[in-house]
Formats: C-alpha cells, sequence, structure tokens
C-alpha cells in the first residue's frame, strides 16, 4: 500500500475514532449526569418548582407553561418568544 | 490480499491524488461542508440536551398546578379554596405555592423569589449558584434587597444551592413565608397558585378536571404541559436557527448543483484519458465515489466531533444565545447527550447526499461518451 493511501486511511480512521468516542463520552456524561438530574427532580418535587432557569430573559419565559398567551406581548410588541403555538393547550381545561 | 480490496486501495489513491491536485477547491469544499455540518450538529445537540434537561428536572415538577384568572388575567387564589379541594376524590396533597419575580436593578435581572416547602429563619434566604456568583454572594453574607415599598430590605444568605441544581434554582431566591409576604405586600391568606397531587399520577387529568369545575374560574396545568412548554419554545428557537442557517444551506445546495450540472474541462479531459487507457465506466464512478466520500466522510466526521465537543465540552456557547435567548445572567448547565442517533444520521444524509450528487451524476454522464469528445479543447 502506498505511504500517502496508508497516510489518508489513517487520517480517516483518526477522524473515525474520534466520532465514536463522542459515543462512549456520551455515555459516560450521561452516567455522571443522572445523579445531579435525579437530585434536581428531587428538589423540584420537596419545594414544588416549576421554574426552571433555562430561558431567564423575560418574566413570561421564567415560567413558559404558566404564562398566558399575550403575556410576551405585554414586553414586547414583536417578541421572538411569542411562540406559534400558544402553550399549553389552555382550551382543554378550563 | 484479495483482489477486490486492492483495487479498492487503488481507486482511494488515484481518488487522493486526484483532490490532492486540485487541493484548494477540496480544501474550500471540505471546510464549507464541515462547518454546515457543525453548525446543523450544535443547533440539534444542544436543543436535545436542553430538552433532555428540562424534562428531567420538570419530572419533580407538581402534577397539576392550578391557577385563579380575573378578566383573562392571572389572579392570586383567595383564601378557602384548599380547603374547598379537600373533599375530592382522587387528590392525595394540594398545599399553595407562593412565588413572584423580582427585578434585580443590579444586574438587570428578573429573579424568581420562591417561598420553599421548608420554613426558614425570618431574615433568611437561599440563593441560586448563579445568582451568587453574578452578584458575588456567599453563605454569611448580609444583602439588601429593594422591596414593593422601594424600601431596602435586608437578608442573610444561608445557603448557595450547588451549581448540581443550576437548571432547578440556578438564579432563584428561596426566603420565608412572612418574608415573601412583606416583601412582595402580598394579601395575607392568598396563594400565586395551587399544587395539587393525584393519587394515581394517571388521574391527573381526571382530577385536574374536577379541581377547575370545583373552583370555577381557575385552569390547570398539567406536569406534562410544563414540559411540552418548553419543548415547544426549544422547537421555535431551533427553527429561528435553522431559518437563519437556511442561506448557507442554499449556498451548498447550489455548489452541489454546479458540480453535479458538470465537470470542469481538466475533470473531463482527466476521465477521457482514463477511459482510453481502457478504465470501464464501473471504475470511473467508483473513482469518482471514492472522491465523494473521502471529502464527505471527512466533513462529517470532523463536523460532528467538533459540534459535540462544543456542545457537551464547551456548554455550546456560539449557539446558546440563540436557543435560551438574552439573560443578564445564564446558569451553566451541565449537558449530557441524549439519544444523539437521529442527529448523526440526518447529518451523515446531508453530508454525503450532495457529495454523491457531485460525483457520480456528472461522471455517469462524461463516461457514457467517447473518450475523444472529452480530450477534445
Amino acid at each position: 500500500m502506498p505511504r500517502s493511501t496508508a497516510w489518508t486511511l489513517g487520517t480517516l480512521g483518526l477522524l473515525a475514532l474520534a466520532f465514536a468516542l463522542t459515543w462512549a463520552d456520551g455515555a459516560r456524561l450521561r452516567r455522571r449526569s443522572a445523579p445531579s438530574q435525579a437530585a434536581a427532580a428531587a428538589f423540584a418535587a420537596r419545594h414544588r418548582l416549576s421554574a426552571l432557569a433555562l430561558f431567564a430573559g423575560a418574566p413570561h419565559t421564567r415560567q413558559p407553561g404558566l404564562a398566558l398567551p399575550p403575556d410576551a406581548i405585554q414586553d414586547h410588541p414583536v417578541p421572538l418568544d411569542r411562540f406559534p403555538i400558544p402553550c399549553p393547550p389552555h382550551g382543554s381545561l378550563d | 490480499m484479495a483482489p477486490w480490496i486492492e483495487r479498492q486501495l487503488g481507486f482511494l489513491e488515484s481518488a487522493r491524488a486526484s483532490l490532492a491536485r486540485r487541493w484548494a477547491r477540496t480544501l474550500v469544499l471540505l471546510a464549507v461542508q464541515a462547518l454546515l455540518v457543525f453548525l446543523l450538529g450544535s443547533l440539534f445537540l444542544l436543543a436535545g440536551a436542553l430538552r433532555r434537561e428540562a424534562a428531567a428536572t420538570l419530572a419533580g415538577a407538581p402534577q397539576v398546578i392550578l391557577q385563579k384568572r380575573l378578566a383573562g388575567r392571572l389572579d392570586t387564589v383567595p383564601p378557602g379554596a384548599l380547603e374547598a379541594l379537600g373533599p375530592l376524590r382522587g387528590l392525595r396533597a394540594a398545599h399553595g405555592r407562593l412565588w413572584g419575580f423580582h427585578f434585580d436593578p443590579v444586574t438587570g435581572a428578573t429573579l424568581t423569589v420562591w417561598v420553599p416547602a421548608e420554613p426558614m429563619d425570618p431574615g433568611t434566604v437561599r440563593v441560586g449558584s448563579a445568582l451568587a456568583a453574578l452578584r458575588g454572594w456567599g453563605p454569611g453574607d448580609r444583602i439588601a434587597l429593594l422591596d414593593a415599598r422601594g424600601e431596602p430590605r435586608p437578608f442573610r444568605v444561608v445557603e448557595v444551592l450547588p451549581p448540581s441544581l443550576a437548571l432547578a434554582a440556578g438564579d432563584q431566591l428561596f426566603m420565608g413565608e412572612s418574608d415573601f409576604r412583606g416583601f412582595f405586600a402580598y394579601p395575607e391568606g392568598h396563594w400565586t397558585d395551587l399544587a395539587l397531587e393525584a393519587g394515581n399520577p394517571k388521574e391527573a387529568r381526571t382530577l385536574a378536571a374536577k379541581a377547575v369545575r370545583t373552583l370555577p374560574g381557575t385552569r390547570a396545568v398539567l406536569r406534562e404541559d410544563l414540559v411540552r412548554a418548553y419543548g415547544t419554545i426549544l422547537d421555535w428557537r431551533q427553527g429561528l436557527g435553522l431559518a437563519a442557517l437556511a442561506g448557507a444551506i442554499l449556498a451548498f445546495a447550489i455548489l452541489a448543483w454546479d458540480r453535479a450540472s458538470g465537470l470542469s474541462a481538466e475533470e473531463r479531459r482527466e476521465l477521457a484519458v482514463l477511459r482510453a487507457l481502457g478504465w470501464d465506466p464501473g471504475h470511473l464512478m467508483a473513482l469518482k465515489g471514492w472522491e465523494g466520500a473521502l471529502v464527505a466522510l471527512g466533513a462529517f466526521l470532523g463536523g460532528y466531533t467538533a459540534a459535540y465537543v462544543h456542545v457537551f465540552h464547551f456548554g455550546g456557547g456560539l449557539l446558546e444565545p440563540l436557543l435560551r435567548g438574552g439573560s443578564a445572567f445564564p446558569a451553566r448547565l451541565a449537558l449530557a447527550p441524549g439519544d444523539t442517533g437521529p442527529t448523526a444520521l440526518l447529518l451523515l444524509a446531508l453530508a454525503v447526499a450532495p457529495a454523491a450528487a457531485a460525483a457520480l451524476v456528472p461522471t455517469w454522464r462524461a463516461a457514457a461518451g467517447e473518450p475523444s469528445e472529452g480530450m477534445r479543447p
């Protein structure tokens, strides 16, 4: 096998190995995050929390499930957080 | 070595040499394709990981939240509502929740102030890790917050919550009930909303309907609605990201189409010479297939790996503001990937399909003609 072919195959092999390592690393991260996820869920259950620190930019995005559809517009006339789907489906249990 | 493998290695060497002769064009194609895979991969991986984290944390949220509405706006739940729900069949527990938003003029952030389930000493607060890091607060520190009357109210920080609770409470402030009512001038006996737990979690929806009938003017939000709301926002923002990247995707599609619609004069000559030397169309297709595969696989493997490292080891900083929105202090989350198989397959298809079209279609056309046609100037 010419050296250049071996070099090409070697480079592709290294990239494939890095790709495979992302799966192994993913499994490691999942194992590592499982206890903290369980702790976060237990903390939320103990204090009956529903406000995630995920979208912290505006009051209506702090607890989007509990916001009313016009809340975003109240903050800003053309907000990007004015979701196309009302969430949650308010009519279902009223 | 088996003859088939030997032949493929020969094609591979020819493909490598052909790409090396046009190294500048190959490098640009590889870089553009890898960048596209990186951006799309980062977007999909980050949104998937955030969705997974949100769902995992919300697994502990109340099964049903009951809100009071007055003239279409949210209102406080009046005293007596909890007692009215007491006799409901299927209700295991009902609690009033007290929470509110507090604008912090120092940071320009909106904090969530929460009354925890366990009682707290008056004048003390527990703070989330992101908030404490931003304000430089630590256990034992004395702080002052402007209350509803605009007066500074002193508190003592008794605990900074661990960073593992960043998503659940990274930017929250916990204080006792009496402090909360005094701080916000909240009416005595009123609740922000009610948290209900069903004896049988599968009956939560039925319980919610009964609760709404018992307390007219309220609306019920189920835990699954909360999860869906976060998912919807992430979908929406991911869609915005895809729309922003549409130009790049379109440019790449045009590039692929341009390649698919014809070969350069140099490539046509090269194929004609090979045909004249006795290569059949199948060999030429294999050669060009290897060329496309080298570029597409290199771009996919490199782009995907870079996207993975970017999201799960650097917090996805390039795209995080797009998915999480602007914030004075977004809590840093330690993300873990969920099922990344579909994302990897999608990106592989995106990388390989244009490359295959760009490599095989024009080759097939050129190989079908006479060698002498391709050698004409």
